[in-house]
């Protein structure tokens, strides 16, 4: 008995030794914890020092004539490699059956699209010297330029813009791309080694200005014959300022510089092989990651849409980092009805919310006053279709107006401070995705103002591709979504009604909506067309089929020892000709 | 020893109806979740509703879902996994070019539970009560309870940002597996810490440790040759399944440090309904996890006379 009692006694003073040791290591476990976070050495920043450099045998020409200028190619510089973080990998780096981000980054490396479009979305000339319409916009003569070479020496003609063209175009291709881009192109005729003929369907205005972009851009038929399924996966070959070297899944894809390069367009600093001489794309899924690799010198850019809006503050803080922004953008950010379900079937339900979005609060409080408000369902860089007064033909903020208009509807306010009609209280869904952050943010505080207005939304979170489904299914009333694009004929796909309900989501059935964009889309008069989009632009915000949020920008952040890169609206292969890299100035 | 054969033979035919369970379990999940392969690949990017047909064709999207399954079934009879709908590359090359990074994982996370963890519970056990024992201990829960994901991202603030002492991401240079290892190990470490100790305080406890004592042997003796033995099977069965789990659970970790492994082949692939690959992997883990349950129970026999497999 007495042993165990004993025990009991060791025990207990063993036990409020271990609870005192217990208590004592949290408080010291805190305390560390909490002095770390300030504690924590960081490196002192040394000193920067500035290199300038010459770059030799270079020519500015500001020639907008036809005959190409080839400048002597400087002597290959050394300006480092450019490591270029990525969210996500590519699936193919064929350019033809692939329609991602990812993809097309590494393709605005290695191919050379037949024109540029410049700042203010003017057509300049590149892989065409010139080219001619036909009055009725069914026939464009293309006259090529001579001496591009494909990295693997064939030569670049005639032939090989029917092939790539007839290739995307071919429905064994199944190219996700081959609609907006070449939807409107018949058939492709070679006239002589550096002349083309392209026949098409119907006049399209904007058929040139969407060849700014890669995935038309010429590919080489020797690589695609012998490479066959693995052109894409394994090897690629285009004209481009960049040759590609390798592809390890999920970690890196390599470029380096093509050194016979000496065709750019007239207006970059030089014409010969780029500045860089590789440029190293890394897959890097969490952004935290990336902003920490970026932070460190592992990265020296992210590429545009890596990096969330809440990292820009610590970013344009950093003396060792260069935030770019550009003035204007491709995208808008839209509230889009179910114009075939109640009660947004009733206009004035719909003109009611348009009066009811305050945009200055959305943009202030959940986008960081980083997005501009916006009034039209085109962005500001779809110059020059895009009405800089659509704040006057636009539904503005108007409470009075929306309580009105909700009155007059039928929808009337009770003691609960929700709005019945017929007994049936006013209550719509949405559904959101969580890959789309801004948007949910978006929702939310829409979620809130239409509260006030006595509307019931309820939000529903579902993974992207459940999120598609329920918009084409139609089962919501209303959602927040973003499109971009660099013609405003894409609006054809949300508004025809044969494309209900894969793209016009909207259900919307107007076919004076229609005729105008299609109009717009049709004539080769800039004058005419600007004033068919106007009206679509205010056929969509008076009928509140849409009502426009607000414009993100394009914005980004590279290492200030990257120089000579600046961020374009419009993004081409030119981006990275001027850049290279400061080693010294790294961290 | 006869028996441990016709057991081993038993344990691989019961394999067959369970893998073949698998196949059927993911289709069906698959199929049963709205969406398809083309949502993912059209982001963004408006086709005509012909040109839509045209790519589900080209998937075998529209035939009827008996027809896709058994086209599969087929190929995997033949060897053939399939290819990934995303990506057009073999299934199998795929998961063959990425499991030897989560296997570099998970191992490197095991080998740092067992190499930490059981020492830990060892000496906690036998200076029970003491100082060390309620210190480790409160390590081990600590360990235990701290999500990996944060952990992952305070391990790159401080090592990466703050001292640039280590990479934050990327398998390249031998520096890049530290971080990533002490985060699968944390929750190893913990749990092996704890089980090692509770076990060896049972075995110390026992009769035969007494009369180890009794015979007079050095305490380091009794302690690591007669009680560990045992106090160590219950361990290593965990660890066996542990093993499992990581090879499946180092999704987290892989995306943080964007480590090429299956983990993030997974993720994708769920995100791009990219039915083939995902019953790659799916198939492989339950292939992977019953021979390593199988090894364990073996294993266990050997350890243990007293376990006889009839």
């Amino acid at each position: 008995m007495q042993n165990v009692r004993e025990k009991m006694f060791i025990d207990k003073r063993a036990q409020m030794k271990g609870v005192a040791t217990t208590i004592i290591a949290l408080i010291v476990g805190l305390v560390i914890g909490a002095v770390a976070m300030y504690a924590i050495p960081t490196r002192p920043a040394e000193g920067v020092t500035t290199v300038t450099t010459t770059i030799p045998g270079a020519t500015v020409t500001m020639a907008t004539t036809v005959t190409t200028t080839v400048t002597k190619p400087p002597a290959p510089f050394k300006g480092g490699t450019l490591v270029i973080a990525q969210s996500e990998d590519a699936d193919t780096l064929d350019p033809h059956k692939t329609g991602l981000i990812p993809a097309w980054e590494v393709f605005l490396c290695i191919f050379d699209p037949y024109i540029i479009l410049d700042e203010n979305l003017v057509i300049r000339p590149h892989l065409l010297e010139y080219w001619e319409v036909s009055p009725d916009g069914l026939t464009y003569t293309w006259y090529l330029r001579k001496g591009v070479k494909f990295h693997c020496g064939y030569s670049f003609d005639a032939s090989v813009v029917k092939y790539t063209m007839e290739r995307h175009k071919n429905p064994e291709t199944a190219s996700p791309t081959s609609d907006i881009f070449l939807g409107a192109l018949e058939s492709v005729e070679i006239v002589d080694d550096y002349t083309v003929k392209l026949h098409m369907k119907a006049p399209n205005r904007f058929f040139m200005t969407l060849l700014n972009e890669a995935y038309t851009a010429p590919v080489c038929p020797a690589c695609i014959e012998k490479y066959g399924n693995d052109y894409g996966v394994t090897h690629v070959c285009g004209t481009g300022p960049f040759k590609f070297v390798e592809w390890v899944k999920d970690e890196h894809i390599k470029l380096e510089r093509n050194d016979e390069y000496n065709w750019a367009p007239i207006y970059t600093l030089h014409q010969g092989p780029s500045l860089l001489e590789g440029i190293t794309f890394r897959i890097i899924p969490e952004s935290s990651t990336r902003i920490s690799e970026l932070l460190t010198g592992g990265v020296d850019m992210i590429a545009v849409g890596g990096i969330p809006p809440y990292e820009f503050e610590r970013l344009y803080e950093s003396p060792d980092m260069t935030v770019g922004k550009t003035l204007y953008g491709l995208r808008a950010s839209y509230l889009g009805f179910n114009v075939e379900k109640p009660p947004f079937d009733d206009e004035k339900v719909r003109l009611a919310v348009a009066h009811t979005v305050d945009r200055e609060v959305i943009v202030e409080s959940v986008l960081y006053g980083l997005w501009t408000p916006a009034y039209s369902p085109i962005p500001p860089g779809m110059r020059p279709y895009y009405n800089p007064n659509s704040k006057d033909v636009a539904p503005e903020l108007n409470k009075m107006r929306a309580e009105e208009l909700l009155d007059e509807a039928g929808w009337k306010k009770e003691a609960d401070g929700w709005r019945y009609k017929d007994g049936e209280i006013l209550e719509v869904s949405t559904v959101v995705t969580a890959g789309e952050e801004d948007n949910m943010k978006i929702t939310t505080i829409l979620q809130q103002q239409l509260k006030d207005m006595g509307m019931k939304l309820n939000i529903q979170e579902l993974d992207f591709t459940g999120y598609i489904n329920a918009l084409q299914a139609g089962d919501y009333n209303l959602h927040v979504w973003i499109y971009g694009f660099e013609t405003p004929d894409v609006l054809i796909f949300f508004f025809a009604e044969e494309m209900i309900p894969w793209y016009n989501y909207f259900r919307v059935k107007d076919p004076e909506l229609e005729a105008t964009i299609r109009d717009g889309t049709a004539t080769l008069d800039t004058a005419k067309a600007t004033e068919y989009f106007y009206k679509a632009q205010e056929i969509i915000v008076n009928k509140a089929y849409w009502v426009p949020i607000a414009y993100p920008p394009e914005m980004t952040a590279w290492g200030a020892w990257v120089k000579g890169f600046e961020l374009v609206p419009v993004r081409n292969n030119f981006m990275y000709m001027n850049t290279y890299i400061e080693e010294a100035a790294k961290p | 020893m006869r028996g441990i054969y016709a057991y081993i033979v038993r344990r691989l035919l019961i394999a067959i109806p369970m893998l073949l369970g698998v196949t059927v379990l993911i289709f069906s999940i698959m199929h049963l979740i709205p969406g398809d392969p083309l949502d993912y690949m059209l982001r963004g990017r408006p086709v005509t509703p012909e040109t839509l047909e045209l790519m589900k064709e080209k998937l075998g999207l529209n035939l009827p879902l008996h027809v896709q399954y058994l086209r599969y079934m087929g190929g995997l009879l033949r060897g053939d996994w399939g290819e990934s709908i995303r990506t057009k590359v073999p299934v199998l090359t795929e998961l063959s070019t990425r499991y030897v990074n989560t296997l570099q994982l998970a191992v490197l996370g095991i080998a740092i539970s067992l190499l930490i963890g059981i020492p830990l519970g060892v000496i906690a056990a036998v200076k029970q009560n003491s100082v060390f024992d309620y210190l480790s201990m409160i390590g081990a829960l600590f360990g235990v309870s701290i999500p990996g994901f944060w952990f992952a991202i305070v391990l790159i603030m401080m090592f990466s940002v703050g001292l640039h002492w280590l990479p934050a991401s990327g398998n390249d240079s031998v520096l890049c597996y530290i971080m990533p290892a002490l985060t699968v190990g944390l929750g190893g470490t913990g749990f092996v810490a704890r089980l090692t100790r509770s076990s060896m305080l049972e075995v110390l406890r026992q009769d035969y440790v007494r009369t180890a004592r009794a015979k007079g042997l050095r305490e380091r003796i009794v302690v690591y040759k007669h009680a560990l033995k045992n106090a160590i099977i219950p361990v290593i069965t965990m660890v066996g399944i542990q093993f499992g789990y990581l090879l499946g659970g180092t999704v987290i970790i892989e995306m943080v440090f964007a480590w090429p492994g299956i983990g993030r082949l997974l993720v994708v692939a769920v995100w791009a309904h990219d039915i083939p690959v995902i019953q790659g992997c799916a198939l492989s883990f339950t292939l992977i996890f019953i021979l390593i349950s199988l090894t364990v129970d073996i294993a266990y026999a050997y350890l243990n006379p007293q376990i006889r497999y009839e």
